[in-house]
Parts: C-alpha cells; structure tokens; sequence
C-alpha cells in the first residue's frame, strides 16, 4: 500500500467526524485532526476504531497517544502493517 | 490551575460507545464498572468523559506540556452527588485534582481544579458565540483594561494564553465548546 493510498484511506474514514470540511481540501501529513478539521476530541476514538477496522491492525492506546495529524496515522498504520 | 468541559447532551454519542473495544481506550475497568452500573450509562459515560478532558486542559497548562491523546492516563472517580452537581477526583501522574460538574437536561459542564478552595468565575452560552470575546471581555472588567488592550494567543502546545498589548499574562482560563454550548472558566484571585 503506497503512502497515498493511505492518506486517502485516512481522509475517508476522518470525514464524517470532520467540524470543519475546509480544512479537506488539502488533506496531507500535516492536516491536525482537532485544529484543522476540528474533530471533537471524544471522536477521535471513532477515527482510531475505523483506522483498526480497514487496515486490520490493533491501535494500542501508546500508539494512540500520538495520533494527532494524518502522518501520524499514516506513520503508526505503516508500522503496524509491516509487522 | 483550572480546565474546564462542556458537552452539548444533544450531540449524538458515539454508534461505538457500548463496546468494550471503544471503552478501553477511554476508560479503566472501574471507569466502566461506574459507566455500566447506573441507570443512564449514556449520561455517566460523557460524565466521566467531561471529567478527562477538563483535567487533561488543567494539567497540560500547569505544566505546559504537548499534547497528547491519553484519555486512559486519567483515573475518575465520582465522590458526592448533589442533585445535579457531581464531585469528583481525577488522578494524572500522581497528582489530583478535584472537580465539580453540573449536569442538566442538556449540558454536562465540568472543572477540575488543583486547589480545592481556588475561586472562580464561570460563564455557559447557548447558541453561536465567540467565547474568546467573551473571556477578553470578562478580563476587561476583572483587569479594569479596555478590551482592545487585551488578546488570546495560543502557545506551541495549543494552551490559549492572555496577553496586554504585547506582555504575556500568567492568568489561568479555560474555554470549551460542544454543540450550541460554549463555557469558559477563569481562576480568580482568593481574597
């Protein structure tokens, strides 16, 4: 899986937790999932149980810890698929 | 050092949140004991929540620390209900702060605080408001500074923090948002 079609993967899952749709438009690793798109910090659970969902892969609540931008999901998810 | 939490009950809660998966990342298996075992598991849940966040908002600031998702670092535990106000304490990295919430038909407004008897000032609205604008206007009154003197800025670790003119001010707030509702909490000086 490139690291493109990760993002993608992220930017669909994130969207309809997403308060703020502008911050979409140019969806990168530095997108901030509460200050860009201003996703309720109670939604983020959701995000990361979806994350676990479409890649097959256990979020332990370390990794969790530092999941605030879309690379880090992208880094955390790159990780977990490989092992 | 205070943090505080709305949460608008008319907000839809999370599809996931009766699953053991979605509450082990939030809670510790006594947190879900307390969740599981009333009657308004829902209410409890964000409760306890609100807690979290408040304390997380209180303890980042103290310490100025990045941020961090951390929910399950935080240990609730409620301690007296009084009608709708709800005492507590939660525990972060040995230390304690207690919080008092309220809880309406509506809203869950939660602080922490780390000392017991710290005054302060609390305001809750309904509907679209820039709740920067009004702690600038609550400091106007309590510094007796004119607004325009007086600005928000976030630090690098996303703390908002007062300044005047261009002096950096060491007052503790905290504002919060969820739905229609917005609150901010201000420490204030004990007489």
């Amino acid at each position: 899986m490139t690291d493109k079609t990760i993002l993608e993967k992220i930017k669909a899952i994130v969207t309809p937790y997403v308060q703020r749709k502008e911050g979409l438009d140019d969806f990168n690793d530095q997108t901030d999932f509460l200050t860009d798109l201003k996703i309720n910090s109670a939604n983020l659970v959701d995000v990361i149980l979806d994350v676990e969902d479409e890649f097959n892969i256990e979020i332990d609540n370390t990794s969790m810890e530092g999941m605030l931008t879309a690379g880090d999901a992208k880094r955390i998810i790159l990780a977990k698929i490989e092992n | 050092m205070i943090g505080n939490d709305i949460i608008d009950l008319e907000v839809t809660i999370s599809r996931n949140w009766n699953t053991k998966r979605y509450l082990d990342k939030l809670f510790d298996p006594k947190e879900q004991i307390t969740i599981t075992d009333t009657s308004v598991p829902q209410n409890t849940l964000q409760l306890l929540w609100s807690l979290k966040e408040a304390t997380y908002k209180a303890h980042q600031r103290r310490f100025n620390l990045p941020r961090k998702f951390n929910p399950t670092d935080f240990h609730c535990e409620i301690t007296l209900e009084e009608g709708e106000i709800i005492h507590g304490i939660v525990k972060i990295d040995r230390q304690t702060y207690v919080t008092i919430s309220k809880i309406t038909s509506t809203y869950i407004h939660s602080i922490a605080k780390l000392e017991k008897d710290q005054n302060t000032t609390i305001k809750i609205f309904e509907g679209k408001k820039a709740v920067q604008n009004e702690i600038i206007a609550e400091f106007s009154l309590i510094l007796e500074e004119p607004i325009i003197n007086l600005n928000i800025q976030k630090n690098k670790n996303f703390i908002p923090i007062l300044y005047r003119e261009n002096l950096k001010l060491e007052h503790v707030f905290s504002s919060s948002h969820h739905g229609k509702y917005s609150a901010f909490v201000i420490a204030l000086m004990n007489s």
